[in-house]
């Protein structure tokens, strides 16, 4: 009778005490780790670093698509609209006779910018008779709507690339002999007088996640120096200059010379 | 009975003294501590409980999806009406979420008819507009900002990738040194990303364009992991269209509106191509650096670019077999600067 009284008294008295004394009740741990967990679920830290600069938009009036050339004259006669009539070049042409070729300043047609090369003299290609025909070396006419003609006689392995498709743009269908299917010509996307393709504003780039604008504050961070992605930013470009794609038009890369940025200069300035 | 009164059954049965009631009331679990103890805990358990489901406020019907989006079968197992039943639901939900009625077809491949894809690097100028043409056409999510295509700006006189720069921003383009190469989907013939899936939830269709079924994809990111091209593109957070950018022109298995979690790519544009247009990067293309056409048409512009021009693929070595063919004219760019020609590149077309 003594022996199991003897060991249920010390246990009863002296285990509750010598635990709750020195190390927490399991549930008590459970229950702080519960809790800190409902806080940190609660109160929703952003675990995700979001970019704080917003991806740019980049409008439709900087995606107007090709044919790039609307204004090319492609008929034979060459239908142009001046002051609101449909009118070929002979009907001024045939009443004012050229004037010798020799180097001056055009006193009409003066928005033309002849950037051409070697290639700088009106009659190389116009017909001095007939101005409503282009012209061969071999002094034969070509009317406007074979203008790629004109162009082969030198331009010979870009004619050939162009003949298989191989050079210059088709729209509408990749069909081949398709009704849809649009050949674009030379002068549909060079400006015969200034064939080079002017440079282009680039639209933005990739708005990379978690990385965000990585030149907005105009210097880099410190972490940032190693980063492989930006190391030519790093070495060339600066200052940056932001490009606001859509907020204008873009200016059209033909008939008008590259313009310079002065704009954003100044604004900077101000700041 | 004394099933639920152990204590007292202990102690009639001769255990403890008459007098002792604190043990009897420590064993019941009645003591105040215990109480207290026990309550917080409970309280806690579902606090936390609480806390943990409350992202549960966030979710909205487009997360939760339908029964009908979670019985629908795979891509390749519908029938023409359960098709048909799916476009209705796709259609409902566009117009739920971006209140436009869209045009929604399921468009199946041309016979005969392989795409391929050629890009000539000696007239891209860097000018980006393919990306953000891609963008508008097939309803990419523009935050956060999700693009098909990625333009390369390489340094002359290397292949090496590595060496290149997507970030690039400068004021004009090109800028002389450099030469710019797109990389999108290439529709390989032997695809990694295909192999990869665990749920076939991509696959190449007959006309060599790889698909994705955006109701079939688990969002395991295997495939983005595969692709030696870095053409795939996962849906982080849900995409954010403006409703006036939604094209409303949409296929099933190209651009109609995707959900969050799951992948998309480069489709070719197929809700166009296979009706005979052109993909939307190459219709806005300023300078005609891209071709596309029918390969197994000998007349096609790409057939007589790889017949007549030097073309080569990106990652060769990796055994894919892309569709995608990058090619050179014989003479070096010109585009840019008045820097002369390197020595190897004066030999025209040889």
């Amino acid at each position: 009778m003594t022996l199991p009284r003897h060991h249920f008294t010390p246990l009863r008295r002296v285990y509750p005490v010598t635990t709750r004394g020195t190390n927490p009740a399991p549930e008590t741990a459970t229950l702080i780790v519960f809790l800190a967990l409902a806080a940190f679920f609660f109160v929703r830290p952003t675990t995700t670093n979001w970019p704080d600069v917003p991806p740019p938009v980049v409008s439709a009036s900087a995606l107007a698509p090709g044919p790039m050339r609307p204004g090319a004259l492609l008929t034979d006669p060459p239908q142009a609209m001046i002051n609101g009539f449909v009118r070929d070049c002979n009907d001024c042409h045939r009443l004012m006779k050229p004037p010798a070729e020799a180097a001056r300043r055009l006193t009409q047609h003066t928005h033309l910018v002849l950037d051409h090369g070697m290639n700088d003299r009106c009659f190389n290609c116009h017909s001095r008779e007939n101005r409503n025909r282009l012209v061969s070396h071999t002094q034969a006419t070509i009317g406007f709507d074979q203008s790629e003609q004109l162009c082969a006689q030198c331009h010979g392995p870009t004619y050939r690339d162009w003949e298989r498709g191989v050079h210059g743009k088709s729209v509408g269908s990749w069909v081949i002999g398709g009704p849809q299917r649009v050949r674009l010509t030379c002068v549909q996307c060079h400006n015969p007088h200034a064939p080079r393709y002017a440079p282009m504003h680039p639209l933005p780039g990739p708005h990379t996640l978690r990385m965000g604008d990585q030149r907005s504050n105009g210097e880099f961070e410190e972490h940032q120096k190693d980063n492989p992605l930006l190391r030519y930013q790093r070495e060339e470009d600066w200052p940056y200059k932001p490009i606001h794609v859509g907020v204008e038009p873009e200016p059209s890369p033909y008939d008008t010379p590259p313009q310079s940025d002065q704009a954003g200069d100044d604004g900077k300035e101000e700041q | 009975m004394r099933i639920f009164d152990s204590s007292q059954s202990k102690c009639s049965s001769g255990g403890c003294a008459a007098g002792d009631a604190a043990p009897q009331a420590h064993r019941l679990g009645t003591t105040r501590r215990s109480f207290l103890r026990k309550g917080a805990a409970a309280i806690g358990g579902m606090a936390a409980l609480v806390g943990a489901l409350s992202p549960l406020r966030d979710i909205d019907e487009t997360d939760l999806g339908s029964i009908e989006k979670f019985v629908q079968k795979h891509y390749k197992e519908m029938s023409p009406s359960e098709m048909r039943a799916a476009l209705d639901r796709i259609g409902r939900e566009v117009d739920k979420r971006y209140q436009i009625r869209p045009d929604l077809k399921d468009i199946r491949p041309m016979d005969g008819v392989e795409f391929v894809y050629a890009l000539n690097l000696s007239r891209c100028i860097g000018c980006r507009k393919c990306v953000y043409a891609c963008v508008e056409e097939n309803n990419q999510s523009r935050d956060p900002q999700i693009q098909y295509i990625r333009v390369v700006e390489m340094p002359r006189g290397t292949l090496d990738v590595e060496k290149g720069n997507h970030h690039y921003d400068r004021p004009t383009v090109p800028d002389g040194e450099h030469y710019y190469m797109p990389v999108q989907c290439h529709q390989c013939a032997k695809p990694p990303c295909v192999k990869v899936c665990p749920v076939e939830a991509t696959w190449q269709e007959p006309d060599g364009i790889t698909v994705i079924d955006y109701d079939w994809c688990i969002g395991c990111r295997y495939c983005e992991a595969a692709c030696p091209y870095w053409a795939r593109r996962f849906n982080f957070a849900e995409p954010k269209i403006a409703k006036e950018d939604i094209n409303p022109r949409m296929g099933y298995l190209s651009n109609r509106p995707r959900h969050k979690g799951v992948m998309e790519k480069c489709h070719f544009c197929l809700h166009r191509t296979r009706v005979g247009e052109l993909p939307a990067c190459l219709e806005i293309c300023p300078t005609g650096a891209r071709k596309f056409g029918n390969v197994l048409d000998p007349q096609s512009e790409v057939s007589q670019i790889l017949k007549t021009k030097r073309v080569f693929v990106l990652k060769e070595e990796a055994g894919t077999l892309p569709r995608f063919f990058y090619y050179f004219d014989e003479r070096y760019p010109r585009s840019g600067g008045a820097q002369e020609a390197p020595a190897d590149a004066k030999g025209g077309g040889a």
